[in-house]
């Protein structure tokens, strides 16, 4: 694991490589639920279990060999019905936005307004949680379903290895076959310099497993929006801001193998959190842009009806929101929490079903 | 390539990003089916969404139509029309 004043350049590049990639392959963490609900189509789901089987054998493979710094990461808290509550919410808001956290950086880094609209909505979504923080944390304490394991093994009391097994053989044997069905890719035509999804979901695996070995968590960003919100409103409303004890509070409290303590939190400072996470955002960003200039595809189009716009912005609102709420975002989550069975992350994809289901409802209303 | 005597309907869908590209898309082409399936109208859709490319030629591939994807500028057209039109050519 690397100093966090050393994190930056490293950070930066996994983050480049990760907007990079989406752009090129659309790859896509809102799709798998939102596809199925609205189109009954299962292709992005494929592509999302190839991630987190990847991801699974990928942390497994490097704790085994002593490479992590920490198992499970920090700040995956106990199991709680925020996290099933927190998905939900988290879950309407994607579908809305049309992308996730990180969809919605990696398009805006291509020029994208409907993107570039739930991106105030992430930090005012997470302005709102600093509101509800104290009651939120309430609930969240009464709906804690166990304070002595956060994963599944460490509940059953197995080697995660046997559980990590157990997933990936059935895993493998389905992948195998839909490769020999030829359902790998997509039938349509592909636009230029296409990377195929699986190439990608491969990819982000190996790039979430990078970030997890360099700053000794997965790939995650909305705390550094919560940092943003933060900033603003300390600018516009300083009285108010003071006594949101949200922006007091500290979410990474740990100290690393090298002996280095890790402290951060939303707060509105430069601390360890902003140190892993802004040089990933921006990357993202940056990355994306590259390609779509690569491409000659950058461009902002404003001609993007104005319902659409104000969709993204609500699901930003949402996302934030739920993001706080459930301890994480669903890239978090998905390709950081699940693949270790971390029973947060397990809760807060479980939420996402429904909250994608009901998200298509409305979609439909509004589109 | 577009039957000489097909007139051709834009869908501007710049800007959009799926699903909403998609769905507007095969809205277009419901409103449109007698007349696409006929080969008296071809429908060009302008998308400048790369993950909108594959899904929305694939999906009006599956309802029996003929799609080109080309690309001008920043964005990618793709033209839809009937099958038996382009058969025909």
């Amino acid at each position: 694991m690397m100093p966090t004043g050393s994190i930056h350049i490293p950070g930066f590049a996994v983050g480049a490589a990760a907007g990079f990639l989406m752009h090129r392959s659309g790859f896509c963490l809102v799709c798998p639920f939102r596809n199925f609900f609205l189109f009954r189509d299962v292709f992005p789901a494929r592509n999302l279990l190839l991630a987190v089987v990847t991801s699974m054998v990928l942390f497994e493979g490097a704790r085994r060999l002593g490479l992590l710094p920490f198992y499970p990461f920090p700040m995956l808290g106990f199991p709680s019905v925020g996290h099933l509550i927190g998905g939900g919410i988290f879950g309407v808001g994607m579908v809305l936005a049309g992308g996730c956290v990180v969809g919605v950086l990696y398009r805006m880094g291509s020029g994208n307004l409907v993107a570039a609209s739930a991106f105030p909505g992430l930090l005012a979504g997470s302005a709102v949680y600093a509101e509800i923080h104290p009651a939120w944390s309430v609930v969240k304490d009464r709906g804690t379903l166990s304070h002595g394991w956060s994963t599944i093994p460490q509940g059953l009391g197995i080697d995660p290895g046997i559980a990590v097994i157990a997933v990936a053989v059935p895993s493998v044997w389905l992948f195998l076959r839909w490769s020999m069905d030829g359902t790998w890719s997509r039938r349509g035509d592909l636009p230029r310099g296409y990377v195929p999804i699986w190439a990608a979901a491969i990819g982000l695996s190996i790039l979430g497993t990078a970030s997890y070995l360099l700053s000794g968590m997965p790939i995650g960003v909305t705390t550094s929006y919560a940092k943003m919100a933060g900033w603003v409103e300390s600018v516009l409303a300083p009285t108010h801001f003071a006594t949101l004890d949200f922006f007091r509070s500290v979410s990474l409290d740990v100290a690393s193998p090298a002996g280095e303590i890790l402290r951060g939190g939303p707060a509105p400072v430069l601390d360890a959190m902003a140190a892993i996470q802004l040089p990933l955002i921006a990357g993202v960003v940056l990355g994306s842009a590259l390609s779509a200039i690569l491409l000659k595809e950058f461009r902002v189009h404003r001609g993007v009806p104005p319902r659409q716009l104000l969709a993204g912005f609500a699901g930003g609102v949402l996302m934030g929101l739920a993001s706080r709420m459930g301890s994480g975002c669903n890239v978090w989550h998905l390709l950081g929490g699940v693949p270790i069975l971390a029973a947060p992350s397990l809760l807060f994809a479980a939420g996402l079903f429904p909250g994608a289901w009901a998200g298509t409802l409305l979609l439909r209303k509004i589109i | 390539m577009t039957a000489p005597s097909a007139r051709t309907e834009e869908l501007d869908l710049r800007g959009q990003v799926c699903p909403a590209a998609l769905m507007h898309a095969l809205k277009k082409m419901n409103v449109l089916r007698g007349e696409l399936s006929s080969g008296t109208v071809a429908l060009r859709i302008l998308t400048e969404n790369r993950e909108s490319v594959p899904t929305i030629s694939e999906a009006a591939r599956n309802m029996g139509y003929a799609v080109a994807v080309d690309r001008e500028e920043a964005h990618y057209v793709l033209l839809v029309e009937s099958a038996g039109s382009v058969d025909r050519q």
